[in-house]
């Protein structure tokens, strides 16, 4: 077996070979920077030029393009608060307020030697569970899958920080959410509202941006600041300091790795969400960490980028052993695989041994080179921030809008992206954490179609089964550790008399905020009073226990306890906090209202006139009227951008653009391939 | 200003009007014909896509370059739906689908938003065997032990084929079939009978030999029936479920489930393309499928042979099974437990 590893790395040194796995690692950088592109837009855009190829170098130039998108989507999640990819997500807690301290390079440092170290953990997982990981999936079965999500759902607790109440609540919100769409028992259509779109269930992708993206933009534009650049920072020195700083955690990476690569191995965990676990875990496990992640600790920036790439090795084992795609590139890579003859599965180890060390060598070498691009540019990249905020925020926001289309290349994604940026961005002004919510999201699906699988095969039996038990336990005892830690620290103290004062300043943001989404949940519940019970079921359990939260939560605010309790306070909301130090209120709220306001322009207008030529109206009314420049700069900024938009997305990508009012009036513009847009 | 978009407009609508003056060769030379494939990267569907857009070009005349782009959703409606309304009529984009969207068109006329009867039907390369499938240690592995003991069948949802047909042949036949519903895919239902949650599932004969040939060489699976053509390979032996019924609404029945099997994946232009171009593309197809070099390819990448229909025959098929009786529909519905 090593001598065939060893030949394998041979193979891949071929030049032929390596030219084409660099070539991979370029473009996949490329797409990885690109919000709301990632390994299934270039894997699919690349599978019909690999159909010559011979097949390992197909495999190789593949794979080498999914390994490294995860490295860089790391820079637009750093410098905007914007993630390249969903993986990233957990990424931006601190990356994003490191660089508003002026470390971005520091930063980058962290992520991208993190992200190497986390790749190489990960091939090296791949290398060394293909033969014994096969025995040891076969005993997941739907029960034990549903027990991992539970457990990664419990971690609501430790990613709310302070505001357990309102991270509770997300997390309801985002289960309720995730109910959307035609449910497999049943084949009762839930908040479909009777549309198509919603029939498959609210796409991530739009959904993630929403949540992160928008926000962070309209921040970005209202405080009309991008980060800032301290010279001193932005170099070599600050990048060396990053990756002192991942020697440093050493252990915390190795952890974090693993559980990217364990968890991404195994099929039916939402991938998307390793990042948030990893950072979960090092929240719960490392010292001060609740005082000081969310505010721009390093230490949060390498657990999500380690566990990022280590999914990559992980997510290829089951596509290798079972054929069973653990994410939705693997499913083109395994499409891949077949046209090129290989079919996964035990042979994998035996007669196709080289294929199978050929991704191992692969998979590590692309993480090499992409982080060493990465290094090379980061300084490169860092200086983006310095382009005006009145020319950057509304072109990373016309490709956010681009990305977030590329969900399911419908109309409902850029309402999707729209209606979460709003959320979002309210979330985020009255403190309520978000990644539970995307917790809640990806899980809840997940949790619920795999209980009814175990209720429907097993009735109560698979409660017993040993896994499921255990995973149980541990989740209970990360639940109540805190709690009952809590409770014994009071017992302790001085037993005082609990006195609370009514609050009369309680009508607050948010307080109005957490009103809507008590009378969200309600609808919700009456809404699905009517369905049959399989339907009903997750809907009514979560949004009753949605509004036990809210309730607790609009009690406290309304009660003002009579000694502050620092400790409460003092904890990260483990979320980014906008500072607009110098504004008023009311400034904030006007420029607020005219971002939106933007956003909603192109909302509609892309149904009048089509997606691309809306962001073009945008991008010239944004930069002149809330960028200030001047004509000719705005003019410049729009042409170019929509040009480039347009050569990439459409002549490139060919993007099927949703249908536009101008094009059912003007039918011949929709039969010139250079005017299709509408 | 106004004069100028006047002008504008009537300049692109006469060159509208040009183009579709133009001989096929013409038009087509130096384009790029989008496929539409409504499906996601990666299975039967988007595999044979890229198969066909890949030596397609050559047999049109003009030689365009061909492209395959994905659209999923909602079982292929969303790309039929997107192709129907909003994609331009002039030949340069195709769709791609699956099996499924006429009956689509029958089941749910309220998300399918496209009429069959309009649609310029191109080809279709291939069909499918639907078979129900079961490991040989399952405690039923034929049609008479299914109707005495209770076997598992995995599935993905009550709204899809693979639902629907096990779901239909139980009431049929009356077999003691517990579906599990809810599995992401059939290679998650694969996964599921491989560490014994399930006992089989219902899929195609091309599935079988796409994710696990090994399965079929060694007998590690039984079939209990199929539907739709027979596989001159993979049935022998194996029931059939027209010769199962006796009664004319049960075949009616049959008819129905078969409709998807039987249509295969088919290509096709929207309507209100020139009839010339749909001509040339209906030509190109049935010239596609004798080229020995795309037969090879086709082969050995979706691990089926080919078993085409050409764009008379398929606008011919779709016409009758858009014909099915209210009755047959309702007897489905019901089964399905669908309104």
């Amino acid at each position: 077996m090593l001598d065939m590893a060893l030949s394998a790395g041979a193979i891949v040194l071929d030049p032929e070979r390596l030219t084409f796995v660099a070539l991979g690692v370029l473009i996949g950088l490329a797409l990885g920077v690109i919000p709301g592109l990632g390994g299934v837009v270039g894997l699919s855009l690349l599978l019909p030029f690999t159909f010559d190829m011979d097949p390992l170098t197909a495999l190789a130039f593949l794979v080498g393009l999914q390994a490294v998108v995860v490295t860089s989507d790391t820079i637009p999640a750093v410098l905007f608060g914007v993630p390249g990819t969903v993986g990233s997500a957990a990424t931006i807690l601190d990356g994003h307020p490191m660089a508003k301290k002026g470390l971005a390079a520091r930063a980058f440092g962290a992520s991208f030697s993190a992200s190497v170290l986390g790749g190489l953990f990960g091939a090296l997982f791949l290398a060394l569970s293909v033969p014994i990981l096969r025995p040891v999936i076969l005993t997941f079965g739907s029960p034990e899958l549903l027990a991992f999500c539970v457990f990664g759902l419990s971690l609501v607790g430790v990613l709310s920080g302070g505001a357990r109440l309102k991270g509770l609540a997300a997390a309801t919100i985002g289960v309720m959410i995730a109910t959307t769409g035609e449910e497999p028992n049943t084949a009762i259509e839930r908040w479909t509202f009777g549309t198509l779109y919603l029939i498959d269930g609210i796409p991530l992708v739009p959904l993630a941006l929403g949540l992160f993206a928008i926000p962070e933009l309209a921040d970005m534009a209202i405080a009309r600041r991008v980060v800032p650049i301290d010279a001193q920072h932005a170099s070599r020195q600050g990048q060396l300091e990053g990756v002192k700083d991942t020697l440093k955690n050493f252990w915390l990476m190795i952890r974090c790795s693993a559980i990217g690569s364990v968890l991404g191995a195994v099929p039916g965990i939402g991938a998307a969400v390793i990042d948030w676990i990893a950072y979960g875990h090092a929240l719960r496990s490392e010292k001060g960490a609740n005082e000081t992640f969310g505010k721009g600790d390093v230490r949060g920036v390498i657990a999500s980028e380690s566990s990022n790439n280590a999914k990559e090795g992980g997510a290829l084992v089951s596509t290798i052993a079972f054929g069973v795609p653990a994410t939705a590139a693997m499913a083109l890579l395994l499409g891949a695989f077949l046209i090129h003859g290989i079919t996964p599965g035990p042979d994998m180890l035996s007669t196709r041994l080289d294929v199978t060390y050929t991704l191992v060598w692969t998979v590590a070498l692309a993480n090499i080179l992409g982080s060493g691009i990465c290094f090379l540019f980061a300084n490169q990249l860092a200086s983006i921030a310095k382009v005006r905020v009145g020319l950057l925020a509304p072109i990373v926001l016309s490709v956010t809008f681009i990305g977030a289309f590329q969900g399911s290349r419908q109309w409902g994604d850029i309402v999707v992206l729209f209606a979460f940026g709003a959320l979002g961005w309210t979330m985020k002004r009255v403190k309520w954490p978000r990644p539970p919510l995307l917790l809640g999201f990806v899980l809840g699906g997940l949790i619920e179609r795999y209980l009814f699988i175990s209720f429907q095969r097993y009735d109560t039996d698979w409660l017993s089964r040993p896994i499921v038990l255990t995973v149980f336990a541990i989740t209970l005892y990360g639940i109540s550790k805190p709690l009952l830690g809590r409770l014994l620290s009071m017992l302790k103290r001085e037993r005082q008399p609990f006195v609370a004062r009514f609050n009369s300043e309680f009508m607050n943001k948010d307080f109005v905020f957490t009103l809507g989404i008590c009378v969200f949940l309600i609808v919700c519940i009456l809404a699905a009073a009517d369905w049959e019970l399989g339907a009903r079921l997750v809907p009514f359990v979560v949004g009753s226990a949605g509004l036990i939260f809210v309730g607790l939560q609009l009690t406290t605010s309304m009660l003002i306890r009579p000694t502050p309790q620092p400790s409460e306070s003092a904890k990260a909301s483990m979320d980014l906090q906008a500072d607009f130090a110098d504004l008023s209120a009311s400034d904030v709220r006007r420029r607020a209202f005219r971002y939106f306001a933007w956003c909603s322009f192109v909302v509609v207008a892309a149904t009048v006139i089509g997606l691309l030529p809306a962001l073009f109206v945008f991008l010239l009314g944004f930069t002149l009227t809330e960028g200030r420049e001047r004509w000719p700069v705005a003019v410049a900024v729009a042409v170019l951008t929509s040009a480039a938009w347009y050569l990439l997305f459409h002549h490139v990508l060919r993007v099927p653009w949703p249908a536009a009012w101008l094009g059912d009036l003007l039918p011949a513009l929709r039969s010139n391939p250079l005017t299709n847009l509408f | 200003m106004p004069k100028l978009i006047e002008r504008v407009l009537l300049f692109l609508m006469c060159a509208h009007g040009v183009v579709v003056a133009q001989p096929a060769a013409e038009f087509y030379a130096g384009r790029t014909v989008t496929i539409l494939v409504g499906s996601g990267a990666g299975g039967t569907t988007d595999i044979s896509a890229r198969s066909i857009g890949q030596h397609l070009g050559r047999h049109i005349p003009g030689n365009p370059t061909v492209v395959v782009v994905n659209m999923p959703g909602g079982g292929s409606v969303t790309m039929s739906n997107h192709l129907y309304r909003s994609a331009p009529k002039d030949g340069t984009t195709l769709g791609y689908s699956l099996p499924g969207i006429v009956t689509s068109q029958l089941l749910e006329p309220r998300r399918a938003r496209y009429d069959g009867r309009e649609i310029n039907w191109i080809g279709s390369a291939i069909k499918y065997t639907g078979i129900i499938s079961v490991l040989s240690t399952a405690p039923a592995t034929t049609l008479d032990e299914a109707k005495e003991t209770e076997i598992f069948i995995g599935t993905t949802g009550r709204g899809s084929p693979a639902h629907q047909f096990p779901a239909i042949v139980q009431a049929l036949l009356n077999l003691k079939f517990q579906l599990i519903a809810g599995y992401q895919s059939s290679n998650d239902v694969v996964l599921a009978m491989e560490r014994g949650e399930v006992h089989g599932q219902s899929s195609s004969l091309q599935y079988w030999a796409i994710s696990r040939p090994d399965w079929l060489a060694d007998g590690r699976i039984s079939h209990l029936l199929y539907v739709g053509p027979p596989d001159p390979l993979g049935t022998p032996g194996v029931p059939y479920l027209g010769d199962l019924v006796t009664e004319p609404e049960d075949r009616e029945l049959v008819d129905f489930i078969e409709i998807g099997s039987r249509l295969g994946w088919p290509l096709f232009a929207p309507p209100g393309v020139p009839q010339a171009r749909v001509e040339a593309l209906r030509e190109a197809f049935a010239r596609l499928m004798e080229d020995p070099e795309f037969e090879a390819d086709f082969e050995s990448t979706v691990k089926a042979r080919l078993n085409p229909t050409n764009g008379a025959d398929l606008t011919a098929f779709v016409e009758r099974s858009l014909n099915t009786p209210a009755s047959t529909l309702d007897a489905a519905k019901t089964i399905l437990g669908i309104d």
